[in-house]
């Protein structure tokens, strides 16, 4: 009698210790658990950027390396291509002609979506004269192979292509600096940049390219 | 009763377990339930309310800082279901609704996972034991009304103490707590019963072990229910009916068999009386017949009075059996006693007697006659002479020893020499006795309340010792009926 007594209290304490394992394990961790990082649902969607005859779309990098459209308010109207408003602090922006055919901030947005020759050539060029005060202030940056604003030479716009030609040699620009370049005369052109960007420089042609960075339908959830 | 104790502790903690375990994991899985419920509504609730404060607010591109942190403001005023923080990230620009335009709760996962998904998210985060949730909005905004949108670069992060979530929480954990504890509580009382119900039947069983192990044959068990323990009563009820059936068929057995002596020595001693008287006129007449017929004679009458001596000795061990023998008890001196034996039967020249003085005891004359007759005409007859009888006392008994100088006894005979019928030498087995004298001796001494045992003394031959308690047999007398004369038969052989 003695003996299945003596033995069978530490199989009991055993079945105890494993049943207590199974019952408290649930509340191991009581209060609130960090989690991972969870998607939740579609980003926020709003209509940031101004009107699209008061501005003009070009495409730096962020500290993070990420391509941005930033917007540049043209108040005023476009001379020679180039708002003479965006650029206060830019000596070097050509100021050739007056408000000529395509003047005031190129078509209207109903006539499909291109938008004229010139008012590209002003986007490139302000793109190449680089991010202004504030958006430096904000770590906007362009890619450091991207030649000065002087090189813009002109635009040649096609149904659905647009050849941008630099007087620079273009085989040297990395493709951070092509895609910037591709982008900012890409929805110059085209209000979505639905356009293939030829670049042409001094020594040829590079293969026609599309921007990297295109509108996508929201997300519904 | 400690093995009562174990039984009913390890059916209570059992038990007790049991619902522990139950309690305790319906608890967790209701707080692991709620608590996940709780979370999710708030969470859920804060993402949504948030997405729809940014939307409503975020500022245009280019970012003005002064205006930024208005719309910032604007958000945190608008916060759902708790306060908030509000911070906004674009490019290096960091602006908040709060003190410090940078928060130390917002984790670089959530800052690369707003940059690289397309997607709100969220992570909850536990800092100084404060669990915050903070919420990761990446802003997109449309090329063209109501069509399509880019990464604008700007992600606006909330931070929101979950303070009031860890209050509801802990007090889940406090509900949770205070709902197993009172049902471990309250289930102690069924598991006591249980117990109960369990060990009564259990003590039931050993108590009627006990008292049959005691005699008591006729114990039974109630039997109540159809349940294993009823079996186990109804088991052995059974066993101890058997058991007891078996016991008695062996008694009666044992007295038909005892009667059955008793009345054969009885039947026979009648005509044995009447051919002892004819055989007595017949032997003294032998001298007038013809040797042939005179030896004849003399035989019938030698083995008649050896029969009616067997038949004596057979009635006596029936008186002994049948528990009738009576000790009729006398205060004597003991050296008298012996030497009135010895004297009797012509013995004294033949028997060296060291017979002391002054050894006064309570015995049967009669039946010490008996004792020591036996034992010196067995060692007359079977031992070689000469033959010692010696007194002595010691410790409250008298010791009577009765030594032969023959070859002694051999060793396998000395366990049985006071058995029935037991011939120690088959040569002998015509010998004059009837293998019933050691026996009745022993029963004699038994009588008495004292010991016999036989050896061989170191120097040869054959010693009988014969204890006898000097007060008499007054105490073993109490219960001439109960179990000690066989007992003290046993106690005999053993020590032989």
């Amino acid at each position: 009698m003695r003996k299945p007594v003596s033995r069978g209290l530490p199989r009991t304490a055993r079945c105890a210790a494993l049943l207590l394992v199974l019952g408290v394990g649930p509340l191991a961790g009581c209060g609130i658990q960090e989690t991972a990082v969870v998607e939740a649902g579609r980003p926020a969607v709003a209509d940031l950027l101004p009107p699209r005859e008061g501005r003009v779309l070009l495409f730096f990098f962020s500290p993070d390396g990420e391509l941005l459209p930033v917007p540049r308010n043209v108040d005023a109207a476009w001379r020679g291509g180039v708002p003479a408003s965006s650029m206060p602090d830019d000596p070097s922006a050509p100021a050739d002609g007056t408000p000529g055919g395509n003047g005031l901030g190129g078509p209207p947005p109903g006539d499909g979506g291109m938008s004229g020759p010139l008012s590209t050539l002003a986007a490139v060029t302000a793109l190449l004269a680089g991010p202004d005060t504030s958006e430096r202030r904000a770590g906007l940056r362009s890619a450091p192979s991207l030649p000065g604003a002087s090189v813009a030479d002109r635009i040649d716009e096609g149904d659905l292509t647009v050849e941008v030609v630099l007087r620079a040699r273009v085989a040297r620009l990395s493709a951070p600096a092509r895609d910037q370049l591709v982008c900012t005369a890409a929805y110059a052109a085209h209000t979505k940049g639905a356009v293939s960007v030829t670049l042409v420089g001094q020594e040829g042609r590079l293969p026609p390219a599309e921007c990297p960075v295109r509108p996508v339908p929201v997300p519904a959830r | 009763m400690t093995a009562a104790f174990g039984l009913r502790t390890r059916l209570v903690i059992a038990f007790l377990l049991v619902a522990a375990v139950s309690a305790v994991t319906t608890a967790a899985l209701t707080y692991r339930e709620a608590r996940s419920a709780l979370l999710v509504r708030a969470q859920d609730t804060a993402v949504a309310s948030f997405r729809e404060e940014v939307e409503q607010f975020v500022p245009g591109l280019p970012l003005d800082p002064e205006s930024l942190r208005w719309d910032l403001y604007a958000i945190a005023a608008r916060a759902k279901p708790h306060p908030w923080i509000v911070f906004a990230e674009y490019g290096s620009l960091r602006a908040s609704s709060g003190d410090r335009p940078v928060s130390g709760v917002l984790t670089a996962e959530l800052r690369r996972t707003a940059l690289t998904s397309p997607h709100g998210s969220f992570e909850r985060v536990v800092k100084d034991g404060k669990a915050y949730l903070t919420i990761a909005m990446p802003v997109m905004t449309r090329v063209v009304a109501g069509g399509d949108a880019l990464p604008s670069g700007l992600v606006l992060f909330a931070v929101m103490p979950m303070t009031n979530e860890e209050g509801d929480i802990d007090a889940l954990v406090t509900a949770a707590r205070d709902g197993a504890l009172p049902g471990l509580a309250v289930a102690l009382v069924p598991a006591l019963l249980a117990a109960r119900s369990v060990l009564r039947p259990v003590r039931a069983l050993r108590r009627a072990a006990q008292s049959m192990g005691g005699g008591q044959l006729d114990t039974r068990i109630p039997v109540h229910g159809r349940d294993e323990m009823a079996d186990l009563a109804r088991t052995f009820n059974d066993s101890a009916a058997r058991l007891e059936r078996s016991v008695q068929e062996l008694r009666d057995a044992g007295v038909r068999a005892r009667r059955f002596a008793s009345d054969v020595s009885h039947e026979l001693r009648t005509p044995l009386a009447g051919m002892l008287a004819v055989t007595d006129v017949v032997d003294e007449d032998a001298g007038t017949l013809d040797p042939e017929t005179a030896r004849a004679v003399r035989l019938i009458s030698l083995e008649t009075g050896r029969l009616a001596v067997l038949v004596e000795d057979l009635m006596e061990i029936s008186r002994f059996d049948a528990r009738a023998a009576e000790l009729v008890a006398d205060e004597v001196d003991a050296a008298e006693a012996v030497r009135s034996t010895l004297s009797g039967r012509q013995w004294l020249g033949r028997v060296r007697a060291e017979l002391p003085g002054g050894l006064r005891i309570r015995l049967d004359p009669r039946r010490f006659d008996v004792v020591v007759a036996n034992l010196v005409g067995n060692a007359l007859r079977h031992g070689g002479e000469p033959v010692t009888v010696r007194l002595s006392a010691r410790e409250g008994v008298l010791i009577t020893e009765v030594r032969d100088s023959g070859p002694g006894i051999a060793a396998e005979a000395l366990p049985h020499l006071f058995d029935r019928f037991y011939k120690a030498d088959a040569a002998r087995s015509r010998s004059s006795g009837s293998g019933l004298g050691l026996a009745i001796t022993a029963e004699n001494v038994h009588l008495h309340g004292g010991t016999i045992r036989a050896e061989n003394a170191p120097g040869g031959g054959a010693l009988f010792t014969v204890e006898l308690p000097f007060e008499g047999p007054a105490s073993w007398c109490g219960a001439p009926d109960g179990p000690g004369s066989a007992r003290g038969g046993d106690r005999t052989e053993a020590t032989s």
